[in-house]
């Protein structure tokens, strides 16, 4: 069911989502080419008409970096703010679980958000080859640090993980309102933010207090470990950890009033 | 009595207007129940808890002897009273979605249907008028062998061309063993296919007769009955 679910996602946003990355992409290698011309053929480059269509060009370019991203995360978020609302008289009518719902959704919206973070990643290499760049940088990559490098791409995907299902939460407790749903859901993300923001404050403050009265405690045990680079393979482990109990938290809440309290519109 | 639906003193409050209040009643297999009552009396939000969109206040929804979950949705065939499909897939794409889920799915049934529309696969959704719209969506609800249909209102907002369309496709394609609901206020289209009613009045259950015990016992044909105990 979850392959089948993720097919409709497919087929419901990968049309315009390709098109803005692909886009973008080739937005990208126009401008880099017209710097190439420019850095190659400086009689051409020097004239007055050509430098402004290469700053046009250019601007636009960034403003496709940052549209790309805007229209990947506003899909996502729209895919699923439509099952709550008119999408949901089809979609929560199938035979398929909330679970497998919210779990098609936030994998889609991962993927999809990655892809265009790798998207922009080859934009800014195109943007480098026009600019005559060399990667030496990447000649001297090597893959010796696979540890730290999965921890890192784990400890993304929990936190964009959080921002989707904090934004998920959001608009199921907006989808309990009778009316103007969209706006209670802005309220409540605006309300919550600020909520969790204290709530960070405060454990925070009690992080430092609990770190000033036993830090010798911690001290002792991170010098237990066998090897002094394991530190911080526990310091991201507990950091994971976090992450997940934090996006575990916010999933139930959004399943448990898509469960229990679905009201569509 | 064999129950395919059952209804047990379901209630639902919007706040603290209450919808649908201590409803109760059973419909057997087989039978073609039209849901009647004015705007405002409970119709729609009896089909939407019944098709899971809705938590109910109290009570419960049982069908094919289950609470209402993934395995009562597998058996009903819903067809909303708006349009629900994706307006950026093509018709074929909706065609593939009612295929992936739902195993009593009819492909070809649903194909047949669509040629007779003239509808082309590839067609955008968002491109078709609303009448060709509710049409595809009701060829597709129509083309499952599914135990229970509940339609809301799908003569509503429709032409008498379109109407008599909709009624022949409903009456051609749901199987003698399956159930089916339909809410409407626009009885005199229905009444001769209908083989019990439920009225529905200010959230709750005016009566539960079939329509041939109806005429027979008011001396009046469904229609007038209706007229006349909803009057303005």
């Amino acid at each position: 069911m979850l392959k089948k679910l993720l097919k409709l996602e497919w087929n419901a946003s990968a049309r315009l989502l390709l098109l803005v990355n692909f886009g973008v992409l080739g937005l990208t290698a126009l401008a880099s080419a017209l710097i190439a011309v420019q850095n190659a053929f400086p009689d051409v480059g020097s004239q007055t008409w050509f430098t402004i269509v290469t700053i046009l060009i250019g601007i636009m370019m960034m403003m496709g970096f940052i549209g790309m991203m805007v229209v990947t995360v506003f899909l996502n978020v729209r895919s699923f703010y439509n099952l709550l609302g008119q999408r949901g008289y089809l979609l929560l009518t199938l035979p398929v679980t909330t679970t497998q719902h919210i779990t098609a959704k936030l994998i889609y919206a991962l993927a999809t958000t990655l892809f265009s973070i790798l998207m922009l990643f080859v934009d800014g290499c195109v943007t480098m080859v026009g600019m005559g760049e060399t990667f030496t940088a990447f000649k001297d990559f090597q893959f010796i640090s696979v540890g730290p490098m999965l921890y890192t791409l784990l400890l993304i995907l929990l936190a964009l993980a959080g921002g989707y299902l904090f934004l998920y939460l959001c608009i199921a407790i907006g989808g309990q309102w009778p009316q103007s749903r969209l706006f209670a859901s802005v309220v409540t993300f605006f309300v919550l933010q600020f909520l969790f923001q204290i709530l960070l404050a405060g454990i925070g403050i009690f992080a430092a207090f609990s770190f000033y009265r036993h830090g010798h405690l911690i001290v002792t045990m991170a010098g237990a470990l066998p090897e002094p680079h394991y530190e911080l393979y526990v310091f991201f482990g507990v950091i994971a950890l976090i992450f997940l109990v934090w996006d575990a938290i916010l999933w139930a809440g959004t399943q448990y009033l898509i469960t229990k309290k679905l009201n569509l519109a | 009595m064999e129950t395919l639906y059952e209804a047990k003193n379901l209630t639902k409050c919007y706040g603290a207007v209450s919808a649908l209040h201590n409803v109760d009643f059973a419909v057997a297999p087989g039978r073609f129940v039209g849901l009647l009552g004015p705007n405002g009396s409970g119709k729609t939000t009896l089909i939407k808890l019944s098709a899971g969109l809705l938590t109910p206040t109290s009570g419960s929804v049982r069908i094919g002897g289950q609470a209402i979950g993934v395995a009562t949705k597998a058996m009903t065939s819903y067809l909303p009273d708006r349009m629900a499909l994706p307006t950026e897939f093509r018709a074929a794409d909706a065609v593939a979605l009612y295929r992936d889920f739902y195993t009593d799915f009819d492909a070809a049934k649903a194909q047949a249907m669509l040629n007779d529309l003239k509808l082309d696969g590839r067609q955008r959704i968002g491109a078709m008028s609303k009448g060709t719209q509710e049409k595809l969506q009701l060829c597709l609800v129509m083309s499952r062998k599914a135990k229970l249909f509940l339609l809301d209102e799908p003569l509503g907002g429709v032409d008498p061309a379109a109407r008599d369309y909709i009624l022949a496709t409903i009456l051609r394609n749901y199987s003698e063993d399956a159930s089916l609901l339909l809410s409407t206020h626009l009885i005199g289209d229905i009444e001769k296919t209908l083989d019990e009613v439920i009225m529905l009045k200010d959230g709750t259950v005016m009566l539960q007769d079939s329509v041939d015990h109806l005429r027979e016992d008011k001396g009046m044909s469904v229609d007038e009955y209706f007229r006349e105990v909803f009057k303005c």
